[in-house]
């Protein structure tokens, strides 16, 4: 028998099973076919507005995110440090959650038509189409761009720098020849990563009511068939070339390698402190002051008014967290096999298998969705699992398998064979050595990667919405249902709680290491 | 280079760098030796125009580069500098890095430069090869390739070997050293490394919290340091408190090593009697000055026991027990051989050495 047959075959299998969901929508797809030439006709709109907005938001991301990345990590900006964590924290808002914001503070009586009113302007009367799906969307997703490539800027040596400048080149040629070059594959990643987080978006674009393909495969699931799974497709599609591309770039942005660091004189800003400043805290604006100022004006007037008790909240938030958790715990030991191989016997198999365990998060979480609902639906064995909250488990432990997988193989590589062999030396019983070595050394690692799962299903929406159970409300489902009516008050005191408890997990799991970095 | 009454630093109020003159001539290698945090990369970095200084002035050749109103941005004042990683431009080849510096020289001029370097320091067929895939002393050879490619005016090495191990070190120094000498180009060298400094410094300059406290060449620091800290930073040394006896020609201290014979301290003419108060001195007497021979004791009768010995092969380092209680290191031949415990003889040999008063030369001015 061959070495590790068994470890090889799991890690298959799980590999196939994450790859499964986006395969038969496109099976699904394809023998639905029928006409296509009004199916055609009937999504082109959709995916124009979808590459619209996706590329609008990404090169919007990717600016923003880049030159602020290069004030707080290479300038004399003063306060940078603050600026830099502050910067970072429209993250922890869900895009939804930030729509729903700027819809109600837009609205009569919310903090900005007041606030607008009050120094003579006259508000817009809605909040609605690209213009509003391209700022809701920029402003939460450039902190992708940010985190990465501030980390990526503070450790381009400044030998580098201190070396082109001595060899003859002025500030401006060390920027473009030394830097850019440093930066690029990492700002074309991140930016990707905002591509794919903006087409796969329900949540924002549904409430500022911007038809896009995921809106159609939403609407249409349950009327129109053929037009909902060739959405999907297409969705599909895209997000797996999107997440090709990603990775490659990626390891070209790869680690580099130990240089002895001297701390750096920063670029003197000069005049351009004070307009530097304005776009610093223009951006905290958008991003974290005016919604959250928004979403507290509203929370505070419906507690007050006694119209909102937040005892309603228990259930919501009690639900949210369990089958977070349990997501999270999953996912964990799901890709655990995938992560063992590919540490320690990696084969083009085993890549394979992680490339499969990447397709589940690239495809939007609707597609996944989608196709569970369609597989138990139409499997008698599975049948019972439709509408259940162990389907929705399912779904997140699909789509963000890939979160874990990273922690994981951290987590495998902390158990190094040295170690490995002596404990088997020591210790004849395999479980007692599971629990006495293995475990205690990979437990921050599974842990963060829990944290990192448990985040994302926290601020999970659509597949969410389409496969939660009748009277089986999540934080972000309640929210979500409550903007959609108009009921603001309500959903103020719940986007507070989901953003409390996102700033909490974000804090602790991306930003403390993405700063410290 | 001259670089006349620098002081420079970070924090306000707090000179790393204080008052240093330093003068480097064409073609001469200077190193900088002092130990971490003694400011001789601050000065360094000075010299570059990757630091402003607070006072005095810095010239390559007759135009002042820093100070005295005058600044010259790094990118045009012709200085090359090796820093210690390196620092190679990881995206782009070994000869696009040579050429980095060269960008106001015609096209084929480049690719002729680009050899050339290459094959200055034996990597001629490396060019098209990225950083990553070369050795760190190949690295180093590179960095110094694409320094030296423009024609710099000064060459400054910043502890350009420290990120080598030790076997490759001692390589790279000496194939480091071999192309100085053979372009002649004027350098200044920063290390914590006094091999590293005697190897390639034609003069060494010893850095102390921000002050130069003495600039010679390798032989005269070794043989003649200014105080006993020096004399410590540079080299083993064993310091004795001896008295003088000042004969009619010679200078001799009488120490528990035996009579030791002092040079005349050169502020002081010859014969003169010491000033009161002065005949109690430090004596430096390097491990290799002292003799260790068996039993019976010659005429000035000193004893000592063996209290360890260390076989080097080329030679072997005792460490000594003296009767008044002192310890002394002495290096000597490994025949014959005295084992520990042992009973030995010990007296001074070798040239005059240096000796300072003792009040100024206190024990806690050593180097430890």
């Amino acid at each position: 028998m061959p070495a590790h047959l068994g470890l090889r075959l799991l890690c298959s299998l799980v590999g196939m099973v994450f790859a499964a969901p986006a395969l038969l929508v496109l099976v699904r797809a394809a023998s639905l076919g029928g006409d296509l030439g009004p199916l055609a006709r009937q999504l082109a709109g959709p995916l124009w507005r979808s590459i619209q907005l996706a590329v609008l938001v990404s090169v919007t991301a990717a600016s923003v995110g880049t030159l602020l990345a290069w004030l707080v990590t290479r300038t004399d900006l003063p306060g940078r440090r603050l600026w830099r964590a502050v910067l970072m924290l429209p993250m922890v808002l869900p895009s939804f959650v930030g729509a729903a914001a700027f819809i109600a503070g837009l609205a009569p009586g919310g903090m900005l038509h007041e606030a607008l009113q009050a120094v003579g302007m006259t508000p817009p009367r809605r909040f609605r189409g690209l213009g509003a799906a391209w700022l809701i969307l920029s402003a939460f997703t450039y902190p992708y761009v940010l985190l990465p490539v501030s980390a990526r800027l503070s450790r381009v040596p400044q030998s580098l720098h201190d070396s082109a400048r001595l060899l003859g080149h002025s500030a401006w040629s060390t920027f473009v020849r030394v830097t850019v070059p440093h930066i690029r594959a990492s700002v074309a990643a991140s930016t990707l990563l905002v591509f794919l987080y903006t087409w796969s978006e329900l949540g924002a674009v549904q409430l500022v009511g911007f038809d896009t393909l995921t809106r159609v495969v939403y609407a249409s699931r349950l009327v129109d068939r053929p037009t909902s799974f060739g959405a999907a497709a297409l969705l599909a599609v895209l997000a797996a070339g999107v997440v090709l591309g990603e990775r490659r770039l990626r390891g070209q942005a790869g680690p580099d390698r130990g240089v002895a660091l001297v701390p750096g004189r920063p670029v003197s800003l000069g005049r351009a402190v004070a307009p530097a400043t304005a776009a610093c805290a223009l951006v905290a604006s958008v991003g974290l002051l005016v919604p959250v100022a928004s979403l507290g004006l509203w929370a505070q007037r419906g507690i007050t008014s006694g119209r909102i008790d937040l005892g309603q909240l228990i259930a919501p938030a009690r639900s949210t967290a369990m089958v977070g958790v349990a997501a999270a715990a999953l996912a964990v030991i799901v890709v655990l096999p995938v992560a063992m191989a590919s540490v320690r016997h990696p084969r083009p198999a085993t890549g394979l298998a992680s490339l499969g365990v990447a397709g589940g998060f690239a495809v939007p979480g609707l597609v996944i969705a989608l196709s569970l609902a369609y597989l138990t639906l139409n499997t008698p064995l599975l049948g019972p699992f439709y509408q259940s909250a162990g389907l929705l488990v399912a779904a997140y432990v699909l789509h963000f398998g890939l979160q874990a997988l990273g922690p994981d193989e951290q987590g495998v590589r902390s158990v190094p064979d040295p170690v490995r062999e002596s404990a088997a030396l020591l210790e004849p019983s395999r479980w007692r050595r599971v629990a006495r070595v293995d475990l205690p050394l990979m437990t921050p690692n599974l842990a963060a990667g829990g944290g990192l799962v448990l985040l994302s299903t926290v601020k999970e929406l659509p597949a969410t919405l389409l496969l939660a159970p009748i009277g089986f409300s999540t934080l972000a489902t309640t929210i979500f249902n409550a903007y959609e009516d108009g009921f603001y008050a309500e959903a103020g005191a719940a986007s507070l709680l989901l953003v409390a408890v996102s700033a909490a997990l974000t804090w602790l799991l991306v930003l403390r290491r993405g700063l410290a970095g | 280079m001259t670089i006349h009454d620098v002081s420079m630093g970070y924090v306000p109020g707090i000179d790393v760098v204080r008052r240093v003159s330093l003068a480097v001539a064409p073609g001469e290698t200077v190193a900088l030796l002092g130990p971490s945090g003694c400011g001789k990369t601050s000065l360094l970095r000075a010299v570059a125009g990757l630091e402003p200084v607070r006072q005095g002035s810095i010239a390559v050749g007759t135009t002042v580069v820093s100070g005295s109103g005058a600044w010259v941005k790094p990118e045009h004042r012709r200085v090359g500098m090796v820093f210690q990683d390196g620092a190679l431009f990881p995206h782009l080849s070994v000869a696009a890095n040579i050429a980095f510096g060269l960008r106001s020289h015609p096209r084929r001029e480049v690719a002729a430069r680009v050899e050339e370097a290459l094959a200055l320091v034996d990597l001629a067929g490396y060019g098209s090869r990225l950083p990553h895939t070369l050795s760190g002393g190949q690295r180093q050879r590179v960095a110094l390739a694409r320094s030296l490619a423009p024609s710099p005016a000064v060459l400054l090495l910043d502890e350009p070997f420290s990120a080598l191990d030790a076997a490759l070190r001692v390589q790279v120094r000496s194939e480091v050293g071999r192309i100085l000498r053979e372009i002649a180009v004027t350098t200044l060298v920063v290390t914590h490394d006094q091999t590293e400094a005697f190897v390639l410094g034609d003069r060494v300059a010893v850095m102390r919290d921000g002050r130069v406290e003495q600039i010679d060449t390798p032989d005269g620091l070794y043989r003649r340091p200014v105080n006993p800290w020096v004399a410590g930073f540079v080299g083993e040394s064993n310091l004795l408190t001896g008295r003088i006896d000042q004969g009619p020609c010679t200078t001799i201290a009488a120490t528990a090593l035996g009579p030791v014979p002092i040079e005349r301290p050169p502020h002081r003419p010859a014969g003169g009697a010491p000033l009161p108060g002065e005949d109690a001195v430090t004596v430096l007497v390097r491990p290799e000055q002292v003799s260790v021979g068996s039993l019976p004791a010659g005429a000035d009768g000193m004893t000592a026991v063996v209290e360890a010995a260390e076989y080097h092969g080329h030679d072997t380092r005792y460490r000594l027990h003296l009767d008044d209680g002192s310890t002394l290191f002495a290096r000597c031949p490994p025949e014959p051989a005295h084992p520990r415990g042992s009973r030995v003889s010990i007296a001074y040999r070798g040239p005059a050495t240096v000796a300072w008063p003792l009040a100024k030369g206190s024990a806690d001015d050593k180097y430890t």
